[in-house]
């Protein structure tokens, strides 16, 4: 292994246990040198981040921050039904998603807007790290029996089964609001779409970071929830979520 | 979708604080390093913990929880802080975190080392980081910083090599090669 390759690797790993390496170091005494060098500094910089001081109060306030969570999660559960039987009283369904737009307001996002979409794209980050990706595709009536507790719907049109879904769950993007998480796979990678049956959304709009771009889409009560790629095309699942000869949901 | 079985309510809070217990202290490490401010790294692995707990069912395999919880904790800084306090630290009057039991000649090898790590590019001493704190993988690493691999292999390659220059310096040309690297 001639020099800079070593230096690369242990520099990179200085406990890298590959048998290559560890036979270049003892068979080469500036090899071995620089080897325990590296590991001297990488032993100060372990000792100065694990030394660290870990607040005394804070396990306990991890504790009794999951205590309150836990009440407000009881809570909006014991509340759920009654909010379901509004939703499904108010009878609207997305095929008025057209006329929503029509009345949106135009212009930016408010803060409470903007929030609630960033709230949505934090539970994309959150569940992303958990590589979701690759599964089977799952079955429409598996969809629908995650949905419906929404209120929603898909159809088993030619535009839905051809469809990758690969993740359905509920989830909560800003509790106690309910929603559901949808992931799909194309070519270009994952789009989540999140159904969330309570927004403080009215108008539409669109943000991004340096990985995702999201779309926010207000419907009656509402709102559907584009999360793709910061170069994905969102358009097309704008289409299919937002037509309602393929999914139905009452708001 | 999930094949596990659902969890009643104990067992869920059993797994979770048996998960909390194991590794809060060091996403309180990291959370500091991040932010370099107690108060502020306390709140984040408060955030952190909370989002774990809310989507606590969808972790599947335990052995994740701990990438998956720098992540959170990575991404929760980004958007409580980072957007709006860009000017928050100011790595010429941060002062270590105080181990009294320290030497004072350690204390200011110590102090010098602190601020040597707070004054990489920022490229750097995020893979270092979760390498030395998280004990991550470079596939780990860079799984959690949405790199490829070879990029975090160089990158704490020059994270060491920066440090080592300052701390252990020798004969070889390692500024140079590292110009060279471009």
């Amino acid at each position: 292994m001639d020099d800079l390759e070593f230096r690369r690797r242990i520099f990179a790993d200085p406990y890298d246990t590959d048998q290559a390496l560890l036979t270049s170091a003892s068979g080469n005494p500036t090899h071995q040198k620089l080897l325990d060098d590296v590991r001297v500094l990488d032993g100060r910089l372990q000792e100065l981040v694990q030394s660290t001081p870990i607040p005394d109060s804070l396990r306990e306030k991890l504790e009794s921050v999951l205590d309150t969570t836990t009440a407000e999660a009881i809570d909006s559960v014991q509340g759920a039904p009654r909010l379901r039987q509004f939703a499904i009283a108010a009878s609207l369904v997305v095929a008025a998603g057209a006329a929503f737009s029509v009345f949106k307001p135009s212009g930016n996002p408010t803060a409470e807007e903007l929030a609630f979409g960033q709230q949505a794209l934090s539970h994309v980050y959150t569940e992303a790290a958990l590589s979701f990706a690759g599964g089977a595709p799952l079955e429409l009536q598996q969809v629908n029996t995650i949905i419906g507790e929404l209120g929603a719907r898909v159809h088993d049109t030619d535009a839905m089964r051809g469809l990758h879904i690969s993740f359905a769950k509920p989830c909560a993007v800003t509790p106690p609001i309910h929603s559901a998480h949808l992931v799909m796979e194309d070519e270009q990678g994952q789009v989540s779409v999140i159904l969330s049956n309570s927004s403080p959304v009215s108008r539409e709009f669109t943000f991004g970071d340096n990985r995702f771009s999201t779309t926010v889409i207000p419907m009656g009560e509402g709102a559907l929830i584009l999360i793709g790629g910061k170069d994905q095309s969102l358009e097309a699942y704008r289409e299919l979520f937002t037509n309602s000869d393929n999914v139905e949901w009452a708001i | 979708m999930s094949d596990a079985p659902v969890l009643n309510g104990t067992t869920k809070r059993q797994r979770y604080n048996s998960l909390v217990d194991a590794l809060y202290q060091d996403v309180y490490r990291y959370a500091f390093w991040l932010c370099k401010n107690q108060p502020l790294a306390e709140d984040l692995v408060q955030e952190t913990f909370l989002r774990a707990w809310r989507s606590f069912d969808s972790l599947q395999n335990d052995k994740a929880a701990k990438a998956w919880l720098f992540t959170i904790l990575r991404r929760e800084n980004a958007r409580l802080y980072e957007r709006y306090r860009p000017d928050l630290v100011d790595i010429e009057n941060q002062s270590l975190p105080d181990v009294s039991e320290n030497e004072p000649d350690n204390e200011v090898e110590r102090q010098m080392l602190y601020n040597a790590i707070n004054k990489l590019d920022r490229d750097y001493r995020d893979p270092l980081l979760l390498q030395v704190i998280g004990g991550f993988s470079g596939k780990e690493i860079a799984e959690i910083l949405d790199l490829n691999n070879n990029t975090v292999m160089t990158r704490l390659f020059r994270a060491r090599s920066k440090l080592k220059q300052e701390f252990i310096p020798d004969n070889n040309d390692l500024e140079e090669e590292l110009n060279q690297d471009g």
